[in-house]
């Protein structure tokens, strides 16, 4: 079938076609007339000039008419749906600083030790399964995703937007329906701020709503969030196990958490694990590393190494340092390194 | 009529002459009707709606500056008729409402011959009502732009950019 193109020419005509379907007929229009003026001969209030009536209903709400417009901005800006929607965004997606800026509103407002530590418990169980979902990409897919994702945020957003503009005007006009019947000058000034600070907010909507609308795909050159969140992940990971390794080459037995017995066995009974060293993974991760990719991890690789050496130097001379009378199983003091 | 015409006889309706506000209803009682028809797609509840907004202007025509133009004052009370009307009753207004226009109107004859109009007025429901509105004064009404800013309280300018968009937005849903 061909396809009509709907030209601004054949839209208009359609408009007006539609237009005309829509008569009141001369019989009807007959009994609308005599319906009004029979109405009107019973003689309904007529609106005054000055009228106080309308402007008493009105004053009662006088204080509360400033904080309107700034309640319906945030309600507009907040808008559950889009936290909601955001509560399951992964770094690198479009709402993933709106996830994280609720997240933090809902640290500041949770007030007792349980709740935040519930809370926080919450967050840190996102985080993993946010970290779980960036390695489960192939980062070949990666920039069909990115596409397909950034299509779909980018509707949904014209499509919020498009609502709060259409919330917005709704706002404005029930403001703009009053005015007409007030004829207090001060209530006319509040009523036509709250109107003025409506236009603004639609303006900025309309606006925002344009240039999402208009906007394109961003490319290769500027999605590869996620590529770059996996490389670190993986780099975090490499480091560690490398760091290990090199201060088990160095010390051997002599560091505890690294001999031959299990953690925890040394020191005479007591824990002498670092917790930090005890975070260190246990066995190497065996991650496949993208294309492109290999000569950046031999580099991190030998930085890496040279930073385990440093490390390793560092930590020797501290040990020589430790009184030979004390255990010798004792650690330096994460102070002492920093200080060294 | 011109709108001199409408200026000088709301003149007279102000002062309580209902002779004139009779022949006010005469000549924008279509206009008016087809303006609100077009959204509520029943005829009843825009003849409802039509004796509403005759109603306010008599009630509130001493209010009425007659330095600025009656037309789009009249416009004014029918557009807030209609934000009010479909406020109350969103839900029960059906985009499908278009096809069960019957009696007088001869929407359904006329939508047989020509679908597109059919799609064209489900694809202005989906529009953001003051889209609605603008595209329906300039189009249909063949309002002014100036007339159409009095009635909505845009500039002229800002007007030219939502029938720009509206259009567009038409086109994309067609």
């Amino acid at each position: 079938m061909k396809k009509v193109k709907f030209t601004d020419e054949r839209l208009i005509q359609l408009l007006k076609q539609a237009g005309a379907t829509f008569k009141l007929s001369a019989s009807d229009k007959g009994i609308l007339k005599a319906e009004l003026m029979d109405v009107i001969k019973t003689g309904p209030d007529r609106i005054k000039r000055g009228s106080r009536k309308v402007a008493y209903q009105f004053s009662r709400r006088k204080y509360t008419m400033p904080l309107i417009p700034i309640i319906i901005a945030a309600l507009i800006a907040i808008g559950g749906g889009t936290a909601a929607l955001a509560d399951s965004a992964k770094p690198g997606d479009f709402l993933y600083p709106v996830d994280q800026w609720v997240e933090r509103f809902q640290e500041r407002v949770t007030w007792t030790d349980e709740a935040k530590a519930g809370l926080l418990a919450r967050f840190s169980e996102e985080r993993l399964q946010e970290l779980q979902a960036l390695l489960e990409i192939d980062p070949e897919q990666l920039q069909e995703r990115a596409r397909e994702r950034w299509r779909a945020h980018k509707e949904m957003a014209t499509e919020h937007l498009a609502e709060s503009v259409e919330r917005a005007n709704m706002v404005r006009e029930r403001f703009e329906g009053r005015l007409t019947g007030v004829t207090d000058e001060d209530e006319q000034v509040e009523i036509q701020q709250v109107i003025d600070t409506m236009d603004e907010i639609i303006a900025r909507r309309e606006q925002r709503m344009e240039e999402v609308e208009s906007s394109e795909f961003p490319g290769a050159g500027q999605v590869p969030v996620r590529q770059q969140v996996q490389q670190w992940t993986r780099e975090n990971q490499e480091t560690m196990e490398q760091v290990r390794e090199q201060i088990q080459e160095e010390f051997g037995d002599e560091m505890p958490g690294f001999g031959a017995g299990e953690p925890g066995q040394h020191g005479k009974g007591q824990s002498s694990v670092d917790p930090a060293i005890a975070l260190l993974p246990q066995s190497p991760i065996q991650l496949p590393v993208a294309d492109g990719l290999v000569e950046a991890q031999q580099e991190w690789q030998k930085r890496v190494a040279e930073t385990g050496q440093q490390i390793a130097a560092k930590l020797a001379e501290v040990l020589e340092q430790v009184d030979p009378f004390e255990d010798p199983n004792r650690l330096p003091q994460p102070e002492l390194l920093v200080e060294a | 009529m011109k709108n001199e015409e409408l200026n000088k006889l709301a003149a007279r309706t102000q002062n309580g002459d209902e002779q004139a506000f009779g022949q006010i209803f005469d000549v924008l009682s279509d206009r008016i009707y087809k303006f609100l028809a077009f959204r509520v797609k029943n005829p009843a509840d825009a003849q409802d709606l039509t004796s509403q907004v005759f109603l306010e202007a008599w009630q509130s025509l001493p209010r009425y500056n007659p330095s600025r133009s009656f037309l789009p004052w009249v416009f004014s009370i029918a557009r807030y008729k209609l934000i009010d009307h479909y406020r109350k009753f969103r839900s029960t207004v059906s985009l499908d409402a278009v096809m069960d226009l019957a009696g007088d109107t001869d929407i359904q004859v006329e939508a047989e011959k020509n679908a597109d109009v059919v799609r064209v007025l489900q694809a202005l429901d989906r529009l953001p009502e003051l889209y609605q509105t603008v595209l329906k004064l300039k189009f249909v009404e063949e309002l002014e732009y100036s007339e159409i800013a009095e009635i909505t309280g845009k500039t002229e300018n800002s007007l030219r950019v939502i029938v720009k968009r509206g259009l567009d937005k038409l086109r994309q849903i067609l």
